[in-house]
């Protein structure tokens, strides 16, 4: 079974070579790429930015050492709202990955891969 | 000795037995051996992962350094939530669509030499034994607090037992083992977490007031900089672990087990909640601990507070809660490690054995045998490895293994998937650069080096200033890649020829029309 695998496998590279190249090269596709990077990207440089922001919020500012309810200091409300931001961000990326699925399916079918 | 900890070791002990003579039953190839089939779901994939990362170290470790640290805590743990939104965002998807077992599947699918196969298996070996290391030591350091058994046989003894259930059920043994660790862990830890908030009736903000008094640190306990000196320390952490996790290969090798890019996806998103759930109740466990054990008892017990979660559960729940804490440990530690070596033993027999010296050839006998031997190989080595290196601290050797992943692996994945003027120069190249980069860095660092007589390995100022090379190591990566691509592009004249390749990968990568290793059912 293997063998087979790896003989469809070498066929497929070979007839589709060329056709790489067009799938590429296609409006669909490159709108596809265009907007998942966008997404990406943006996503990206928002999470890192903000959790790599808090150990220098902590110490070197002392914006985030005013109390929010009790003793609770914000910056205990940053540093939890981490877990909250990775979750919503997840979900995001969900939402907008079932977007870009369907626009790989209708590649995928116009291509016939 | 705790019998009420050895009955509940010994029951455990017994249902892994169980899960591997059924998963013994299926694995029956090389490709079950490997992945499991590729037919794991999102919410079983989700949970083993949660099992696969949290190790030791993030379950004892983390209520410890909430518990004796305050705010400092949080550096050690949100790298973890955000490391997977790196792996989601950049990794995941590409790796379930290029990959078949190993790593280095996934870099020769656009890089076919066995250079690149070779150099990437190695460096998932080094980096899977340095975790491993981390994880065995923590193991005896345990064992020798629990149940009085000296630290060499407590390696031995985790060695063995888990060799067992990776040497018959493979993955589908590894990955239950993984599952059922997840639930008992987060079940274990809400357990203790109600009972110790009803302890404190509940109240989420007046225990914040009581942490201003109940610590020799008073109010500082709530402020960062207990531990940490600056900001740049804390952050240079926070960045190792939020970039490590998508380079170590025993992570990655999980999302081979899944069919295909969508469930890969989910199964990030299960890890999130789960993870998400546990971050949030170890602050509280921290507090709790701090505040009914008393920073004192934790430090005596452990310096570095690895036994803060099992006193309070000895505390709060007496000896059944404290067994079972202690059961839920070793279960952690046995499932992080199995995940490990199969990971390891993966790589040597599939690309080192398989893909290089039988050309691909190998028959699935050939190579079932080959991965058996190879992990009691691997076992064997880490074993002996870490009884010489007792008196080693385990977060160190722990961030070791992160470090290396970010710095060789990362940079290699990354370009590879994305990066069009990338090639096998760059590749090799930057692995090498990153691995034996970090590696040099750390022999020079403040962990080998330090001017007071037997604190270390040797006496003498240290030649690189920071515990933790990666603000370093990991720039350092990206960097010889870079340099490594240019070189090549300019030596050979194949530019067009990887071009035409990196069209091939774009498509393949973002569609998955071509995914290798499931086994349909």
């Amino acid at each position: 079974m293997v063998q087979m695998e790896k003989q469809n496998h070498e066929e497929s590279e070979q007839t589709n070579l060329l056709d790489y190249e067009k799938i590429v090269a296609s409006k669909e596709f490159q709108q596809m790429l265009s907007g998942k990077k966008k997404f990406v990207i943006s996503f990206t440089i928002f999470f890192m930015g903000y959790s790599l922001l808090l150990p220098f919020l902590v110490f070197y500012t002392d914006i985030l050492d005013h109390t929010f309810i009790g003793d609770i200091t914000w910056a205990w409300v940053y540093g939890v709202s981490i877990t909250v931001m990775s979750v919503w961000v997840c979900s995001m990326y969900v939402r907008k990955s079932e977007k870009i699925d369907k626009q790989i399916q209708e590649i995928i079918e116009k291509e016939g891969l | 000795m705790n019998w009420t900890v050895v009955i509940l070791f010994a029951l455990m002990s017994i249902g892994t037995l169980f899960i591997t003579y059924y998963a013994s039953k299926k694995t029956k190839t090389a490709g079950s051996f490997y992945t499991a089939g590729g037919g794991l779901t999102a919410r079983q994939n989700g949970l083993a992962l949660a099992g696969d990362f949290m190790s030791a170290s993030t379950f004892l470790g983390l209520i410890g350094a909430f518990s004796l640290t305050g705010y400092d805590g949080f550096f050690l743990m949100y790298g973890a939530l955000v490391s997977f939104l790196v792996v989601l965002f950049l990794v995941a998807e590409p790796l379930r669509n290029l990959g078949k077992y190993t790593l280095a599947d996934m870099v020769t699918t656009r890089f076919k030499y066995k250079q690149v196969r070779g150099v990437t298996a190695f460096n998932t070996l080094v980096i899977s034994v340095m975790y491993m290391l981390g994880q065995l030591v923590a193991a005896g350091a345990l064992f020798k607090l629990l149940l009085d058994i000296p630290y060499n046989t407590s390696v031995i003894i985790v060695g063995i037992a888990m060799l067992v259930f990776v040497l018959f059920g493979g993955m589908t043994a590894t990955s239950w083992v993984q599952i059922i660790k997840a639930i008992l862990l987060i079940g274990g830890v809400f357990i203790l977490f109600m009972i110790v908030m009803w302890k404190m009736n509940f109240n989420f903000i007046g225990i914040f007031t009581d942490m201003k008094t109940a610590t020799p640190m008073g109010a500082d306990y709530l402020k960062a900089g207990i531990k940490y000196a600056s900001g740049w320390d804390a952050a240079s952490l926070s960045l190792g672990l939020i970039l490590g996790t998508a380079g170590l290969p025993h992570i990655l090798i999980r999302f081979l087990t899944v069919p295909n890019a969508q469930v890969a996806r989910k199964s990030v998103v299960w890890v999130m909640w789960i993870m998400g759930a546990f971050h949030i109740m170890v602050i509280f466990l921290g507090f709790g601990a701090a505040k009914l054990v008393g920073t004192s008892n934790i430090m005596a017990a452990n310096p570095a507070g690895n036994m803060a979660a099992p006193l309070l559960a000895k505390l709060v729940g007496g000896d059944i809660l404290f067994a079972f804490i202690a059961a839920v440990s070793f279960a952690t530690i046995l499932a992080v490690v199995a995940g490990i070596v199969l990971t390891g033993a993966t790589a040597f027999s599939h690309d080192f054995y398989n893909e290089i010296l039988k050309d691909g050839k190998a028959t699935e006998r050939q190579q079932m045998t080959m991965a058996r031997w190879a992990s009691v190989g691997v076992t064997a080595l880490s074993i002996v490895l870490s009884l010489g290196l007792q008196e080693f601290n385990v977060a160190f050797l722990a961030s070791i293994a992160f470090t290396l992943a970010a710095s060789s692996n990362l940079p290699v994945i990354l370009l590879t998937i994305y990066w069009k003027n990338f090639n096998k120069t760059g590749a090799i190249v930057g692995m090498m650069t990153g691995l034996f980069g970090t590696l040099i860095l750390v022999a020079l660092s403040p962990n080998v080096w330090n001017p007071v007589p037997g604190a270390t390995i040797i006496t003498g100022d240290p030649i690189f200033p920071l515990n933790s090379p990666g603000i370093v190591s990991i720039p350092l990566g990206f960097l010889a890649c870079y340099l490594g691509a240019l070189f090549g592009n300019r030596q050979t004249n194949v530019k067009a020829i990887t071009n035409d390749n990196f069209n091939e990968i774009l498509v393949k990568s973002n569609t998955g029309h071509d995914v290798k290793g499931v086994v349909r059912h």
